[in-house]
């Protein structure tokens, strides 16, 4: 489509507080708090955010954002990249559709720039949503919803975009530059699938947040770019989505926003969001198996998802995308939670065991689009029983049962209180349900609250 | 292949510096100066690197590892990032064969690492000779040769894979932490092609070094990644090279791809297919004895759409246009540095003699710089025509080699925009020994060419 990075941008720079809804303002409340509370948790319940934090607290750059968790301050784009990379290492913030992980590569844009600028809560939430919502389009116009049709990990290849909209929001940049930030988005697209299950796959949130912050501020300054990246020869669509790619779609861009339709998934476990489908199934199951000793065989009928088998994952982060791992977790224990992806239970005795009766059937006829696939589990115990069960949608998810606002909540305090106290875990609760009335000085308080060590 | 990543992290932490023969080391001194020099002028003579200059100095980092041509030393990863800008921007550094840009995405590295380790010059050559080395070879093992083919901008594909080898030889990795590092480079590549002729290319280089030096710091301090990258479903080769040919990539090491097949030392300062046009161009203009009675220029070349711009929109855009710098050779019988200012592109000579070129792309003719053949026919207003023919600019596999002395000419010219007489001396000539150079002479080079001006 002709002119598309400019009549996009047009319309991008267009949108502002005005157009939020109510509908979104509910949402955007709950995923600030969504997103600060995985972080917390993330920065405590996993080693990797500490390396990085170490890594990028030796760069001793100037102390501009807070860093959560870590108690120190450095540049934006730094801050971003640690608290994205922090907020994504449990597999813990909502889903999207199509697949994608939105809030990690929106949310840390825009709470990096609320201590350099006078940023109030309704802006800082208007430019989530319009990072959300640019990537929703992009996903959605490229078609690609089957995993099994994904290069590249989604994140890495729509937040260097996306979290450029968000920036420019908050920046007040006009069309024009945020065409030329486009640009120079664009050229720091990228990711490879294969680090799914490792430590480099936070950093694929982090890094892509943080590099688009860089091109809108870059932007800013008067670094330019081909003004029309998306579109061009050997650009963004040409690159990424040659097969497909509806452009047009792109300028669907504003209310009622993607954000409240279609809308995301809360995660209600710290895990890739296919294993969560699985996770059901074993949890509704567990209740009726006595004794688990007594299992004889397990059998998981599921989509065509290779990245996510995985017999024996190497470490409990690798369980998150193992749907053997999270399948016998869900059996052996009735809960899955942070504590099921630490390497000690990982590798006790009754893990290992289970894990050997395990048998994974990948089906090329169930669709692995997330709001239309299902898993089939079948537990056969030593007597010759059969319990069986199909999990069609995890609660909180498009097909699943919602859940609830309380839920959700006790979600958000089990992982603030992974650092923080009572009055600590309170404010955070209470600032963040009111997110659009925030001040500056309150969103401050907010990150200072969220990026001390301990409280 | 089973084993790949494994395979060729062992062989590249074995190659050391006791496997550098001197062919080797005397091509390294060349491209270090080269690189250095063109970082040198290349800082000063566009206007890019100073709006990156300062969003780096505006993050006020630790202050580690010098900033060529600015004066000002910040966070070796951010260094690496702003130099290997500085090295890119005037396309002046040497070009290489599968076409890539293998010095600048390298050797800022190395310069990063100098202030902060205790590295030599025989190992920061080593270094250099290791990281081209990587990125020779997967461009070979890639099968991508012609333009029409590569998708990618090919330092922002190979850039970060090479850097994280270049900078893993001076932190002494071993194989284990060659391949995390390995995995974390490989979740940054990419580059647009659609970005070349602005100013965002020169970050491709840039970005590239900086984040293969990341990924390396990253993995010596054990954050980990797929140790198997390359082979990985959904990995490296199967994301971006899905013809690789891994048999080959274990040819790694000695005698070194910088001997053979070597590279090109360019002398203009402009996308490499443009050197062609310009040095058919310069021949042309010897037999036209007044270039205003030019009617008509016809120049015929490979499919590059990318070089096709009539009427770039900008003097740095000008670097990419085989229109342009073809009119500038006939129309001043140089291309040099300021061919490609604002100044020269807008002036009423050069819109006249836009307007009379015409290009022809034409399908059969190879799009990969070793075999690339151009012609050009001049016709002039009484009717007679002036032909000429590029197979090889000078400097190249199958142009004639350069002058002695004339790449020290280049090299003293990009050092002489900042610096005086007594300071280019003192950089040719500590380039001139890299291999028996003290850290202290590295840092002196660096002191050196980080002045502003002397």
């Amino acid at each position: 489509m002709k002119h598309l990075t400019k009549k996009l941008c047009k319309l991008i720079t267009s949108i502002s507080s005005k157009d939020i809804t109510e509908a979104s303002i509910i949402k955007a409340r709950q995923l600030l708090l969504d997103g600060i509370s995985v972080a917390v948790a993330g920065t405590i319940q996993e080693t990797p955010p500490s390396i990085l934090a170490d890594h990028i607290r030796d760069q001793g750059a100037k102390p501009l954002s807070s860093v959560i968790g870590f108690g120190f301050k450095t540049t934006p784009v730094n801050a971003a990249y640690i608290n994205g990379s922090s907020m994504h290492v449990l597999d813990y913030e909502p889903m999207w559709a199509p697949a994608n992980h939105a809030l990690s590569t929106n949310l840390p844009t825009v709470l990096a720039l609320v201590e350099s600028t006078n940023v109030n809560g309704l802006d800082a939430l208007t430019a989530l949503i319009k990072g959300i919502e640019i990537q929703g389009w992009i996903r959605e116009a490229s078609r690609q919803y089957d995993p099994g049709k994904l290069k590249m990990h989604p994140p890495g290849l729509t937040a260097p975009l996306s979290s450029a909209v968000a920036a420019s929001h908050i920046l007040g940049l006009d069309a024009e530059t945020l065409q030329h930030a486009i640009g120079l988005a664009v050229s720091r697209a990228g990711t490879s699938l294969a680090n799914v299950g490792t430590m480099a796959k936070m950093t694929h949130c982090g890094l892509s947040g943080a590099m688009g912050l860089d091109a809108a501020q870059m932007a800013q300054r008067g670094f330019t770019s081909n003004p029309e990246a998306i579109e061009a020869q050997r650009g963004y669509i040409d690159m990424f989505f040659k097969d497909e790619f509806h452009g047009s779609e792109l300028l669907n861009f504003g209310p009622p926003f993607r954000i409240v339709e279609p809308g995301y998934a809360l995660k209600m476990f710290p895990s890739q969001y296919a294993t969560h489908f699985v996770i059901s199934a074993g949890l509704t199951l567990f209740p009726k198996i006595d004794d688990s000793n007594k299992i004889d065989k397990v059998k998981l009928t599921s989509p065509e998802m290779g990245y996510i088998d995985r017999s024996h994952p190497e470490s409990g982060l690798a369980g998150k995308f193992s749907f053997q791992y999270t399948c016998c977790a869900a059996l052996l224990d009735g809960v899955v939670n942070m504590a099921t992806f630490e390497d000690s239970r990982r590798f006790a005795p009754d893990m290992e065991k289970m894990l050997n009766k395990f048998e994974l059937c990948m089906s090329q006829t169930i669709p692995g689009k997330f709001q239309d696939m299902y898993v089939d589990l079948e537990v056969t115990m030593k007597d010759g029983t059969k319990h069986t069960t199909r999990c069609r949608g995890p609660r909180g998810s498009w097909n699943g049962d919602p859940v609830s606002v309380e839920e959700h909540l006790q979600k958000v305090r089990s992982c603030l209180d992974t650092r923080l106290n009572q009055s600590a875990r309170e404010r955070i609760i209470e600032l963040g349900n009111n997110f659009e009335m925030l001040t500056n000085t309150d969103l401050r308080e907010l990150l200072s609250i969220a990026s001390n060590s301990s409280l | 292949m089973d084993g790949f990543t494994r395979k060729i992290s062992e062989l590249i932490v074995k190659t050391n510096s006791g496997d550098l023969t001197a062919e080797a080391i005397n091509k390294a001194r060349q491209l270090f100066l080269d690189g250095i020099a063109v970082a040198v002028a290349g800082s000063i003579k566009e206007a890019p690197p100073t709006i990156l200059a300062n969003h780096i100095k505006s993050k006020g980092s630790l202050e580690q590892a010098s900033v060529i041509g600015f004066d000002f030393k910040t966070h070796a990863v951010d260094a690496a990032y702003i130099n290997g800008a500085s090295m890119h921007v005037l396309d002046y550094e040497p070009m290489w064969s599968p076409a890539n840009h293998a010095v600048s995405t390298n050797l800022p590295a190395i310069l990063s690492l100098i202030e902060t380790h205790e590295v030599n010059g025989l190992e920061a050559a080593t270094a250099l000779v290791k990281g081209t080395e990587t990125q020779g070879w997967l461009r070979q093992c890639s099968g991508d040769f012609d333009a029409k083919k590569v998708k990618n901008h090919p330092p922002g594909l190979v850039g970060p894979i090479s850097s994280c080898v270049a900078a893993g030889h001076i932190l002494q990795f071993d194989a284990e932490t060659q391949r995390h590092a390995f995995g974390i480079a490989a979740s940054r590549c990419g580059a647009l092609n659609a970005n070349a002729g602005t100013m965002v290319k020169m970050t491709h280089c840039g970005l590239a070094v900086s984040l293969g030096l990341d990924a390396a710091l990253l993995a010596s301090e054990k954050f980990t990644a797929n140790p198997d990258i390359f082979e990985a479903d959904n990995g490296y080769v199967q994301l971006y090279m899905p013809n690789f040919d891994y048999e080959k990539m274990l040819n790694f090491g000695a005698p070194f791809r910088l001997v053979d097949p070597g590279y090109s030392i360019k002398m203009f300062p402009s996308q490499f297919g443009t050197h062609f046009v310009i040095t058919a161009a310069l021949d042309a203009r010897k037999k036209i004895s007044d270039v205003s009675k030019i009617k008509q220029i016809k120049l015929t070349t490979p499919v590059m759409t990318y070089v096709d711009r009539p009427k770039p929109h900008q003097g740095l855009a000008g670097k990419f246009s085989f229109q342009y710098t073809c009119c500038a050779a006939l129309l001043d019988g140089e291309v040099v540095i300021d061919t490609f200012e604002d100044a020269r592109r807008f002036a009423p000579d050069m819109e006249a003699m836009l307007g009379k070129i015409k290009v022809i792309q034409d399908p059969n003719r190879p799009a990969r710089f070793e075999e690339q053949v151009v012609d050009l026919e001049v016709l002039l207003e009484d009717g007679t025509t002036v032909v000429a023919r590029c197979d090889g600019p000078r400097g190249s596999w199958h142009g004639k080699p350069l002058e002695p002395g004339e790449h020290e000419a280049k090299a003293r010219m990009c050092l002489g925009c900042r610096l005086n007489d007594r300071d280019t001396d003192r950089v040719v000539e500590l380039a001139y020994n890299l291999e028996c150079l003290e850290n202290t002479d590295l840092c002196e080079i660096l002191s050196i060419t980080s002045k502003t001006k002397s």
